[in-house]
């Protein structure tokens, strides 16, 4: 395997960072589980099924459930996502083909400046501007006109809501997975758009055939952004509303796990189960990200392999 | 590309060295950061009595009044104090895990606490906090106040009182029926722990002890009204008067100090002698002076019960919701010269200090003063803890 003396030493060298790189990995996995244990231990499934947030001074009186921050997270990082990919698919097209180049290529700058913007302005501008015109603008009529829809059935009250916090997320993400199927769209062999313009193809059928070509790289940016937007943090506490409920009503404020970590961790310590019940949050989400990201680089990876044969 | 084999040998070269580098690098920057790590973490002050440093943590509620007195304690002195916003809880075990000197902590420590820190930690109330009542509703007059009684916001927190223009209300603001609109009242609360829900839940429960049981009491609630839909959670102060703001009809409870600076319109509470009173700092004061009778004489007392004593408290004048917020710190520490700063800044802080208040703090009474200056008297050289 080692043919030189410099690629040892460059073995050498970069093995102890490669192996600390996966290490930390399993430390934060493992501190993780032994810091939750407490909580796994005392509350089993009913931590994981139950919704409640009960601290108490009396460690038997403590009870805690994280359903609703569990089921709030997949809820709100699936819609963040599914709002993104039209987005995200349609700037690609029209950076990439549509504009001219002296057009795309500022805009793409643009929407890549946006991806680099901290999180927490767009939290700021999504709870002081958008919630209360999202309230009055689309939730107050989604709840008059479509009330027998589950999904809108109950009031909006603050605008403070799964939807909202769905949205922000979604326009905080896009800049994001753009980047990424900008890539992936850059990545596809001419030789398929020069096959169909040969073939009399119109601009509209090639870009067809294109997203064709690349849909399972959507589908691994998707994923990818899921990931993201699973882990985001001051965006969702800032405008999910933060109530510890579960509900499938898009309009109702609900939890994620990494706003409930940020709202409680503070005063955790101050009683025995809620900091485990924090860390096993935490455990959740490690796993949730790790598969979501894993699944999505393995999709990219096999894509690649078969675009380019 | 003459020499193919060259040219590869010679960026081989370059890539080994700029992993060596990179190694470097980073062996150079964990060795320079490991002594500031340990030097934040560990409370080992340095010898020269001018390189003392105080270190806190703590209560959010109380850093900006905590800033202004290390910045002015460090002109008086030339003691440099620093203190971290990281909430009460992670402020106290910071303290327990002796990674900070003191703590800053809106509530005491409970009854279990107390006995495990008994003889060991002191409690020193420094500030005086209060929490007022804020509320939204469109079509009322600037010039008019709504008062509510523990009971009222009791039953609005529980969802029992659903509208504005509830009989119970208007019972207490005669003058306001007709104004008072058919609409439904949503209830904001904070959604993070704090210290405010804390001396607010506390408050409901010693004056409508029928109406809010003990189990709604606590630095985070399960809140009844959140069940029935028309409760919502804000984070932060700023959280809960955002969502008071932009939500027509809503009521919420923040810091008085954040609702003085914000302009909030603020509700006035019915008081233990049945009058209407609004929060003030001669009125929070007034309320604390008659409850600081029954004070412990001591840091080292158990001050477990002084939150609830406080609130409610009698007099004509006085606002019910108010409470002190403490530093802890420990009673022995190794090093001579950070005793000796400390006992300086204590003193300081409940003498000097207390005519420094930023907006909406609130100076501690005259008792509790005195329990503070016994402080001082009480650090002593020693075994940490």
């Amino acid at each position: 395997m080692l043919f030189s003396r410099s690629d040892k030493v460059l073995f050498y060298t970069t093995l102890p960072l490669v192996v600390g790189v996966v290490a930390l990995l399993l430390v934060i996995a493992s501190l993780f589980l032994v810091q939750a244990w407490p909580s796994f231990e005392r509350f089993g499934l009913g931590l994981l099924l139950s919704s409640t947030w009960r601290p108490s001074e009396d460690p038997l009186a403590e009870l805690y459930g994280l359903a609703p921050t569990i089921v709030g997270s997949l809820y709100v990082a699936l819609l963040a996502t599914a709002i993104s990919i039209p987005l995200s698919i349609s700037l690609v097209l029209t950076v990439t083909e549509v504009l001219p180049r002296g057009l795309g290529t500022p805009l793409r700058y643009v929407v890549e400046v946006m991806g680099g913007l901290p999180t927490v302005v767009y939290g700021l501008w999504g709870s002081s501007v958008l919630v209360p015109l999202l309230r009055d603008n689309v939730m107050k009529p989604l709840h008059e006109y479509l009330g027998f829809i589950p999904l809108f059935s109950c009031r909006p009250l603050t605008g403070y809501s799964a939807l909202a916090a769905s949205l922000v997320l979604a326009i905080a993400s896009t800049p994001y997975m753009t980047a990424l199927l900008i890539e992936g769209y850059q990545m596809v062999p001419s030789k398929y758009r020069e096959g169909a313009y040969s073939l009399g193809a119109l601009d509209y059928e090639v870009y067809r055939i294109m997203l064709g070509i690349l849909k399972p790289y959507v589908v691994a940016a998707s994923l990818l952004s899921f990931s993201r937007a699973l882990g985001e943090t001051t965006i969702v506490a800032l405008t999910v509303g933060n109530s510890m409920r579960l509900t499938a009503c898009l309009l109702d404020p609900t939890y994620t796990i990494p706003s409930l970590i940020a709202n409680q961790f503070d005063s955790a310590g101050l009683y025995r189960y809620a900091l485990p019940t924090l860390f096993a949050g935490a455990l959740i989400l490690l796993l949730a990200c790790l598969v979501a990201s894993y699944l999505g680089i393995r999709i990219v990876y096999a894509w690649r392999e078969r675009v380019h044969v | 590309m003459n020499n193919p084999t060259k040219a590869l040998g010679g960026k081989k070269t370059v890539l080994t060295l700029v992993v060596i580098v990179a190694v470097a690098t980073t062996l150079v920057a964990v060795a320079a950061l490991v002594p500031q790590l340990t030097q934040t973490t560990t409370p080992t002050p340095t010898p020269t009595p001018t390189r003392v440093v105080i270190s806190g943590a703590g209560a959010s509620f109380l850093a900006p009044q905590m800033f202004e007195w290390a910045r002015a304690f460090k002109e008086a002195k030339g003691v440099s104090v620093e203190y971290q916003s990281v909430g009460s809880g992670a402020g106290r075990d910071m303290l327990f895990k002796k990674v900070v000197h003191f703590a800053g902590s809106d509530p005491p420590l409970s009854k279990d606490l107390y006995s495990k820190y008994e003889g060991k930690v002191l409690q020193i109330p420094v500030v005086v906090g209060s929490v007022a009542v804020i509320y939204n509703i469109p079509g009322l007059p600037a010039n008019e106040v709504v008062c509510l009684s523990a009971e009222i916001l009791a039953q609005i927190y529980k969802g029992e009182v659903r509208y504005w223009n509830d009989e119970k209300i208007l019972a207490l603001n005669p003058h306001l029926r007709g104004t008072l609109p058919r609409e439904e009242i949503v209830a904001v609360h904070r959604s993070d722990s704090s210290g405010t829900t804390s001396v607010f839940t506390t408050y409901l429960n010693k004056a409508a002890p029928s109406v809010w049981p003990k189990d709604l009491v606590g630095l985070t609630v399960d809140w009844p009204v959140d069940k029935v839909g028309r409760g919502a959670g804000g984070k932060g102060n700023e959280g809960v008067a955002q969502a008071v703001k932009t939500t027509p009809y809503s009521i919420g409870y923040v810091e008085l100090n954040y609702a003085i600076t914000q302009g909030l319109p603020t509700a006035a509470i019915r008081n233990s002698a049945g009058r209407c009173v609004k929060p003030t700092v001669e009125s929070v004061l007034s309320a604390l002076s008659n409850a600081a009778g029954q004070l412990p004489k001591s840091p080292l007392d158990d001050w477990s019960e002084i939150p609830y004593l406080v609130l409610d408290a009698p007099g004509e004048n006085s606002y019910p919701i108010a409470s002190f917020s403490y530093v802890f710190i420990y009673r022995k520490y190794p090093d001579a010269q950070l005793v000796q700063a400390l006992r300086e800044f204590i003193k300081w802080v409940c003498t000097d200090g207390q005519k420094l208040m930023v907006p909406g703090y609130l100076p501690i009474p005259r008792e509790a003063v005195e329990v503070c200056l016994r402080a001082p008297e009480l650090i002593e050289v020693g075994e940490v803890g």
